[in-house]
């Protein structure tokens, strides 16, 4: 292929590394804009007994102060309807939204934020998922059971907002048949996405009744949906503009200020702008669920697993968010990629006074696969098996099934794994002691949404697309790619714009890996579509039929006959005149069949016994993509996920204290910045898969999945102890070699 | 952040003048402006001292250094006044916070802002500074060890500016270490450590001095590890008795950086290994 499979720039970077991409808080929509300012709950968990706006009301240069009184009482959630825009009764977590005002500037909307008087009720609080299903646990949702639910929900009772229960073949049976069984705990804490841009909006009220938002979002039309049920307007009186995005991560797919910014813009009848700082983001928005993990295992002496008892709970904060999804989709991803007869799954998604938890790049995929892998690791080395054969031996195929019961295509579990395993033992072990080295597995299952696209022929031969989808990693430069490749031009020529909610054709959101996948395949048919229709015009100018007809070098041809051309531009002038008038085409996909992606990386790492501190001195991570449309952002989509991974790894954790978080700051939430970044050596593993566009499998995900767990098995490797607590941290360390050397010397 | 008049002099009469009870002092920056969005520190006016010409060099006086309140974090770790003699503060320079960070920050500011986790603040009470400090009435010299006071606070009057660093002269078989423990690549120290020893011609400890930071309210001296060193000539368990004692010395807390117990853990270690780099500089080996 002549563009597609080409490194290339992104289409947008030149705006980008320039500073003149328009980012959510440099929207400028004319005219004087309000500062709007959230009033959140101190308490984890307390009664309002009564809310007080007057003294704030009062201020000079105050706009608008709005409270639960002012919008409609709808309660929404789109599994359970458990969660009201601002509490009324009831906080649940520190950060619940109380009220938001308007003023003239920052400092009067922070003034008379302080001003809003609430008096509380306080109550016991219990911020740990596994606490929570305690029958002694404060209730967080008193009347949970008359919520309305999906039927999907299940077997809901207490905190418990679901129960989801996965069985293959006979697990008792499974563990009768093994020689050994392994049971181990894990924890994963809550990890947020920090994304670089903290959430913000942007709205304005027009005398029609409609609403505009400005948001960096990656789901501008479920954002739409949302602000109009929450506010119980009608869908189509709400217009969300998508702006650039720093980086959402999966933070930025639910509400968060954008119904307050509409609300306060109606009351103060003039545009509101909310932008959190990054305190109030670290707190209000939708970081990863906290895992308690419990991994059962029966194997034969060979490796072999034989069955697998899997318990899982999420402690989904405050309200069932996309917890619920998460945790049914935590059941069917729990097992690894591996082939398992039999197996016992259950996943319990739980009420905690906390943020609502979200869907953070993988969701629950690094949580699942540090216990897993780690696990595997553990047995390997009981075993006296090498942890590449381990996974060998027990590797998913081609045909076989999810616990759920999906069959499986285009699997390359063990391509991958033995690739990660190659690449680093390509080099020797580095010198000296306290060296080790560490590999994981992880398969993620990628769907793809709903979509349609549009391609154009401009009247100079270019091209444009039609897109609602937010570029958040380059998806636009490969959709691009795509058009180009059809239509026999260069990227140059095919120009990506998102339009927003009322002009785009319907986009899926830019999460779950499969932007590219859905989008790309709507934009592959309606280039294929002008395509024909180039032809059709064509060959009228030609005399030739249009299936002798090809594109190429921004002309169309006669095969065989290259100096019987017309050019595009001549194409795009005359269909004006032609029958058919101007080419232009939308084409739809409908929702696709999840596919397997499946990562495997492998680290070097040493680490000082006497501090705990962890160098990575290597790191590999291969992938197995489909076709990569653009390699460069596929290169770059992975090292991401791995610096990201690495952070969950080592040092990322949100922590709370009698309900509120110790650390909601970058100096305290450490995430990895350029100086702790290892080189990562990325290996692309590329068969054509079935049903993405142009073989193209989803690529964002599967990287952040491993790194948890590529680094406690490189850890034990090093020093010989094991951390079953994320993050490993150097504290961790020193005390696990502390406890080691106490039994040693009894 | 609340609204200030900003002031910049180009003379330090001028500045000293300006800094009335309202007023701060404006370096780098770096924390100063932190403060103030957190709204810890509201002030009417802030002075930028940074055109006051001739306070950011680092010069030989008297066999020893003066370095300007203004020399930037950059400055102190490139500089070969510093670098070599002064190894431990060159090192602890050359971690502060990002590259920006490190062309900002400036050595004043790292100090009277008195955190007990400052990196420089360590190894220049190591190295035995004092701080030059001027008021509209004069200057006067006040010993690095009694700078500090508390987290935040330090023992510089009202009006009063810390307008340079001094470091004496660096005796014949003197050298330093610098350690220190962080999460990740750019953090405020978890636990930090700077030793220095001077030793006699025997190859005898004359003199040590070790520093802890991050494990009190303010920067620390170890006078139990310094006296377990002094008379000794150096051998591991000299430095291990010393780090036992520093051990001791710390008043470490538990806090969401890490628990008390890693934090003594930590300077044990610490203070071993800077103990250990002070010795090989003194002896000549590094």
């Amino acid at each position: 292929m002549r563009v597609v499979g080409q490194e290339l720039p992104r289409v947008e970077i030149f705006e980008k590394v320039t500073g003149q991409s328009v980012f959510g808080a440099d929207v400028s929509p004319g005219g004087q804009v309000l500062h709007g300012k959230m009033v959140l709950s101190p308490h984890a968990h307390a009664r309002i007994t009564a809310v007080r706006t007057e003294r704030a009301e009062g201020l000079p240069g105050v706009r608008a102060v709005v409270t639960a009184a002012d919008v409609p009482a709808v309660r929404y959630g789109k599994f359970v309807r458990d969660e009201e825009y601002f509490a009324s009764t009831k906080v649940r977590y520190v950060g619940d939204r109380i009220a938001a005002v308007a003023a003239v500037d920052e400092e009067t909307a922070e003034e008379a934020a302080r001003l809003i008087e609430v008096d509380y009720e306080v109550l016991p609080a219990v911020t740990s998922g596994l606490e929570a299903m305690e029958p002694d646990a404060p209730l967080i949702h008193d009347s949970y059971a008359d919520y309305w639910t999906q039927p999907s929900v299940e077997d809901r009772r207490g905190n418990v907002c679901n129960h989801k229960q996965l069985l293959r073949g006979d697990v008792e049976a499974g563990f009768a048949e093994a020689d050994r069984i392994f049971e181990h705990r894990f924890h994963a804490p809550m990890v947020h996405q920090t994304y670089i841009e903290p959430h913000t909006a942007l709205a304005r009220f027009d005398a029609s009744g409609r609403a505009t938002v400005w948001v960096p979002t990656q789901a501008q039309f479920p954002l739409r949906d949302a602000i109009a049920e929450i506010l119980d307007m009608p869908m189509t009186k709400v217009r969300v503009i998508p702006t650039e995005i720093g980086g959402g991560f999966g933070g930025k797919i639910s509400p968060t200020v954008e119904p307050a910014a509409v609300a306060l813009a109606r009351k103060a009848r003039g545009p509101v702008r909310i932008v959190m700082g990054r305190g109030e983001d670290f707190q209000t928005t939708n970081p990863r669920h906290p895992f308690h993990l419990r991994y059962k295992t029966g194997v034969k002496l060979d490796g072999t697993i034989t069955a697998r008892e899997i318990e899982v709970v999420l402690g989904t904060g405050y309200s069932s968010g996309s917890g619920v999804m998460i945790s049914q989709g935590a059941a069917v991803r729990a097992p690894g990629p591996y082939r398992i007869p039999n197996l016992k799954i259950d996943s319990y998604c739980v009420y905690t006074n906390t943020p609502t938890c979200g869907a953070y790049r993988g969701p629950a995929g690094p949580q699942l696969a540090f216990a897993s892998e780690s696990q595997i690791d553990i047995i390997a080395r009981e075993l006296d098996i090498d942890p590449l054969e381990i996974r060998l031996r027990n590797a998913m195929e081609d045909g076989d099934e999810t616990p759920a019961g999906l069959p499986l295509k285009d699997v390359h579990v063990r391509e991958t794994v033995r690739k990660a395993a190659e690449a680093m033992d390509a080099a020797p072990r580095a010198e000296g002691a306290n060296i080790g080295r560490g590999m994981a597995a992880a398969h993620w299952l990628v769907g793809g949404m709903a979509s349609s696209a549009g391609v154009k022929l401009n009247e100079d031969g270019t091209f444009a697309i039609l897109t609602g989808l937010v570029d958040l990693s380059g998806a636009s430069t490969s959709l691009a790619q795509i058009a180009a490749e059809v239509l026999g031009v260069s990227l140059d020529d095919v120009h990506v714009r998102t339009a927003d909610t009322d002009f785009a054709p319907h986009s899926t959101i830019s999460a779950g890996s499969q932007a590219l996948k859905s989008m790309g395949g709507a934009v592959l048919l309606a280039a294929r579509d002008v395509k024909r229709q180039i032809q059709q015009v064509a060959s009228d100018k030609l005399e030739a039929d249009p299936g002798d007809l090809e594109l190429g070098e921004h002309k169309v041809f006669v095969k065989g006959s290259p100096e019987r051309s017309v050019s595009l531009r001549e194409v795009g002038r005359s269909a004006l005149e032609h029958e058919r008038g101007p080419i232009v085409s939308t084409q739809s996909v409908s929702r696709l069949i999840p596919h397997p992606a499946v990562a495997a990386h492998a680290a070097e790492v040493e680490v000082d016994p006497e501090t705990g501190h962890v160098r990575i001195l290597r790191y590999v991570a291969v992938q197995d993509v489909g076709t990569a449309v653009n390699p460069l952002s596929v290169r770059g989509q992975i090292q991401g996920g791995v610096m990201q991974g690495l952070g969950q790894a080592l040092s990322e954790a949100c922590t709370f204290t009698d309900g509120k978080m110790d650390n909601p700051n970058l100096l305290d939430y450490k995430i990895f910045s350029a100086l702790d970044a290892p080189p990562v050596e990325v290996h692309l593993i590329q068969h054509p898969c079935a049903t993405g566009p142009l073989g193209a499998k989803g690529v964002g995900e599967p990287p952040i999945i491993p790194p948890p767990a590529v680094i406690a098995n490189a850890v034990h490797d090093a020093v010989g102890v094991r951390i079953h607590e994320l993050p490993v941290t150097p504290e961790k360390i020193v005390r696990a070699l502390q406890a080691r050397r106490a039994e040693r010397q009894p | 952040m609340r609204p200030f008049n900003y002031l910049a002099p180009t003379r330090l009469d001028e500045a000293l003048s300006l800094l009335t009870p309202q007023a701060v002092p404006l370096a780098g920056g770096t924390d100063l402006f932190l403060r103030m969005e957190r709204r810890q520190t509201q002030p009417d006016t802030v002075v930028d001292l940074k055109r006051i010409p001739g306070m950011d060099g680092v010069e030989a006086v008297d066999g020893g250094i003066r370095i300007g309140a203004l020399a930037l974090m950059e400055t102190l770790a490139a500089s070969p006044l510093i670098s070599d003699p002064y190894d431990a503060l060159a090192q602890s320079a050359r971690v502060v916070g990002s590259i920006q960070t490190r062309n900002r920050a400036t050595v004043g500011g790292n100090l009277a802002n008195a955190s007990p986790a400052a990196d420089t603040a360590t190894p220049l009470m190591a190295l035995g500074a004092t701080v030059e400090a001027a008021d509209a009435g004069g200057t006067r010299e006040i010993p690095l060890d009694e700078l500090f006071l508390g987290p935040g606070r330090t023992a510089l009057r009202e009006g009063e500016l810390l307008t340079a660093v001094r470091v004496p002269a660096l005796p014949a078989r003197a050298g330093s270490g610098f350690q220190r423990c962080v999460r990740t690549a750019m953090d405020i120290a978890v636990v930090n450590c700077a030793a220095f020893v001077q030793l006699d011609e025997d190859g005898v400890v004359a003199e040590a001095r070790i520093a802890l930071g991050a494990v009190g309210p303010t920067p620390l001296r170890a006078p139990a590890a310094e006296n377990r060193l002094e008379g000794r000539r150096f051998d591991p368990a000299a430095a291990e008795e010393a780090a036992d004692c520093a051990a001791e010395d710390a008043r470490a807390i538990d806090d969401v950086r890490a628990s008390a117990d890693y934090r003594r853990e930590m300077v044990r270690v610490l203070t071993r290994r800077a103990v250990g780099n002070a010795f090989r500089r003194a002896q000549g080996e590094a």
